[in-house]
């Protein structure tokens, strides 16, 4: 059998005039030329489909008896060489094609995975500043990330970024700092981790080693877990007294000061628009960035404004925008006490927020303004009522500390 | 059938073989198209021939000695052979 490949690969149909229809097809089937959906429309008159590399045998075996219409011509061969042929279908199909090469250069989304501590934005934050954002290249250093990442966030164990696709997928393990606490059945001593001034100790377990109005600093023994025992029967001599060892228990206060500086601006600017402005646009299209209103600025002091049209990252990042620079005159004015407390009570809150932990008594609070030539220094004082202490081992007859050990 | 009967059977490569099921019909063995049109398609075996007739009848392939019909088949008949063939009653 010869190998002519199938009707779906190229196949015409076709329509065919004459006489004794019966003999033409008698004689294409002699010469082992396929035929398909033969229709007998008349006596005079057939439709039917052929292979196209049949189609010369089936011209010859007709010869002139018969007229031979090709109506339509079937297959993905026919379909390629049509669109294939024509011009713009063509540059159509390149630029597609090159488009969607561009596209995959692009970074169109990031997913982080395994942050417990830090929230998703300080971490999006931290790509950014290191150069991975939606819409950046792919070639950024993917190294350079990293390393920008283990110096910007605190107590990351491991960072592992990859691309699958236009998908950026950054996971990251982070590292646990929380103190092994002693094992209940070994003896212990409760000790400071912060330092401050002994409020209230509570000893549920042990004996109180720091009494009220103590300063006590890291590391200082708290509730000790040697308890002295003196035997009571009589005739025995003082040098007999002997030690009980316990697991520490208990909840010790203390007043621990914070001292904090912060500044503020003396003078508060003013801006006092001229009235002139530039009006342009911005584009960017993947690494290429062009702002009209940029180049054309020539005010020494404007305020920059913009209003965002279209932003898309897929299939390649487009971001289109209007901008204006207003020309301004900027004038200085020297802030009000007022001002300046409200300013300091705000700094004081934020102060409270980013270094006392959760839970904490505040005791007292002060504020404290120096004004210098052109900033003022807020030195804040807080007192606050913490609960502290941590287990630490007892050694006998060894001077390794175990319990630090067991802490790092 | 026993086994000699098949090998004729197999080996008559004249002789009409048809099969029809619902409104297809497969006819083995063809040499000829004799006759042609939308109710009744003759065909020639070589030593015999044949008749699908019916309403709408359309040849869906020709290949390799097999024609296949669709339609709606109402008959099949049996010609006897040709004048002077061995098979001529």
């Amino acid at each position: 059998m010869k190998n002519r490949g199938s009707f779906l690969e190229h196949s015409v149909t076709l329509k065919v005039e004459g006489f004794e229809q019966q003999k033409l097809i008698s004689e294409c089937m002699r010469k082992d030329v396929p035929i398909k959906d033969i229709h007998i429309k008349s006596d005079i008159e057939m439709i039917l489909t052929l292979m196209e590399w049949d189609y010369q045998t089936f011209l010859k075996t007709a010869k002139n008896k018969y007229r031979i219409t090709v109506l339509r011509e079937r297959g993905y061969k026919p379909v390629a060489k049509k669109a294939f042929g024509k011009k713009s279908t063509m540059i159509g199909m390149i630029l597609f094609a090159l488009i969607l090469y561009y596209q995959s250069t692009f970074v169109s989304e990031i997913r982080i995975f395994g942050y417990e501590s830090f929230t998703e934005s300080e971490i999006r934050e931290s790509l950014r500043e290191a150069g991975l954002y939606e819409g950046c290249s792919k070639s950024v250093d993917l190294k350079t990330v990293k390393l920008h990442l283990y110096n910007d966030l605190d107590n990351i164990a491991w960072i592992g970024v990859k691309y699958i696709g236009n998908l950026a997928e950054v996971t990251i393990a982070e590292g646990t700092v929380t103190p092994k606490p002693v094992d209940k059945s070994i003896p212990c001593d409760i000790v400071a981790d912060k330092e401050g001034y002994v409020e209230k100790t509570i000893a549920r377990e042990g004996v109180v080693a720091a009494l009220p109005g103590t300063y006590v600093k890291p590391g200082d023994v708290l509730i000790s877990g040697i308890i002295p025992v003196k035997s009571t029967a009589y005739g025995t001599p003082d040098v007999n007294k002997t030690e009980r060892y316990v697991h520490s228990a208990g909840e010790v206060y203390v007043r621990v000061p914070y001292r904090l500086n912060y500044y503020q601006e003396k003078y508060r600017d003013i801006k006092t628009p001229t009235g002139n402005c530039l009006v342009g646009f911005r584009v960017e299209i993947g690494d290429f960035k062009l702002n009209t209103a940029n180049i054309l600025n020539y005010y020494d002091n404007s305020v920059y404004e913009e209003n965002k049209l279209l932003h898309v990252v897929r299939p390649i990042p487009v971001s289109l925008a209007l901008v204006k620079i207003k020309e301004i005159t900027v004038t200085e004015h020297e802030r009000s006490q007022e001002e300046i407390e409200k300013e300091g009570n705000r700094q004081v809150r934020e102060a409270i927020r980013q270094n006392l932990p959760e839970n904490v008594q505040i005791l007292n609070k002060s504020l404290k303004f120096s004004p210098g030539e052109n900033i003022i220094g807020v030195a804040i004082m807080l007192e606050a009522l913490e609960k502290i202490g941590m287990e630490k081992e007892i050694v006998i007859g060894n001077t390794t500390d175990r319990g630090t050990e067991n802490q790092d | 059938m026993n086994v000699k009967d098949e090998l004729l059977y197999d080996f008559s490569i004249k002789m009409p073989r048809l099969l029809v099921s619902g409104n297809t019909g497969i006819l083995d063995n063809v040499k000829k198209i004799v006759y042609i049109t939308e109710n009744s398609i003759i065909v020639d075996h070589g030593s015999r021939f044949s008749a699908v007739s019916g309403d709408d009848l359309r040849i869906k392939l020709i290949e390799e000695e097999r024609v296949l019909v669709t339609g709606n088949i109402r008959s099949v008949e049996f010609y006897s052979g040709k004048k002077g063939g061995a098979d001529e009653k």
